[in-house]
């Protein structure tokens, strides 16, 4: 099911323009829970709890699911597949769970904005769940980065599948050629039998 | 000498080509059903493991596993979900 050139430089286009996009939300959203966490300015915190809600909303969680689902038909349609090779297939599982976790920690998001929205007390946001958004959000940007070189450098390496999908497409056109070569000697022969007749 | 990550991966990638144009076809066919995963896969992989470990670790300290509703004291959720102005 491979995409025409030109759709499948649009499905790419999009692809690249979210995924790029969603790293630079995480790293603003790191900005943020770090500014939240280490400020003693009161206002400055709540502005911060209460973007960061925004921002896991509506950037981080659409884009997050655009990009998997841009990835998805990117792979399908092309020559690389999804699981014929292992930068496709780690950029799949990782995407897979990055997805997950960050909808996982939507609720403390909520949370601290909810804080955020009704009180300007520093000692009101619990340290844990601030040190959770900055691990979270520094891990996820950090797997991001790795996703962004993975696709730029396309690292060899087949995976056993994409292996044994390869071996039976050569057998295919293998299978092919010597159908077409033996095709092409019967017509010689019979052409040659014809003219010495 | 340094290799990149990606440079072993081609290393190794060339010695399966190598194995896989050697003329005994049962070493061939030995090799095929046997592909070795690249270095920097496993690299990368143990990379993601150590970042899940943190986040997991940060969780476990934090008493929640994930779940918000028992990591906040209750005085929190209050303030969070139930509109108390302080």
């Amino acid at each position: 099911m491979n995409m025409t050139p030109g759709l499948r430089k649009v499905a790419l286009t999009v692809h690249v323009i979210i995924s790029v996009g969603w790293l630079g939300a995480v790293a603003g959203f790191l900005a943020l829970a770090l500014v939240g966490m280490t400020s003693q300015d009161p206002q400055l915190v709540r502005a911060s709890y209460l973007a960061m809600k925004l921002i896991a909303w509506f950037v981080i969680v659409p884009f997050a699911f655009v990009s998997l689902g841009s990835g998805l038909v990117s792979s399908l349609g092309t020559k690389w597949g999804l699981f014929r090779y292992y930068w496709v297939l780690l950029k799949l599982v990782v995407t897979t769970s990055a997805t997950f976790l960050l909808l996982v920690h939507t609720q403390s998001i909520d949370m601290l904005a909810g804080i955020a929205a009704r009180t300007s007390v520093l000692g009101a946001y619990p340290f844990g769940m601030q040190l959770k958004m900055v691990v979270t959000s520094g891990a996820t940007l950090v797997v991001l980065i790795m996703l962004t070189g993975l696709a730029v450098y396309k690292p060899r390496g087949m995976t056993w599948y994409g292996q044994r999908k390869q071996d039976k497409q050569r057998q295919g056109s293998a299978a092919v050629d010597a159908a077409t070569d033996q095709a092409q000697e019967i017509v010689q022969n019979g052409a040659h039998t014809a003219i010495f007749k | 000498m340094k290799k990149s990550v990606f440079q072993g991966a081609r290393d190794v990638d060339t010695r399966m080509a190598a194995s896989s144009s050697n003329s005994s076809t049962r070493v061939r066919s030995d090799r095929a059903s046997t592909p070795r995963i690249p270095r920097w896969v496993i690299v990368f992989g143990i990379i993601i493991l150590l970042l899940v470990l943190t986040v997991v670790i940060i969780e476990i300290t934090n008493n929640g596993m994930g779940d918000v509703q028992m990591s906040a004291p209750r005085h929190l959720l209050t303030i969070a979900y139930g509109g108390q102005a302080l």
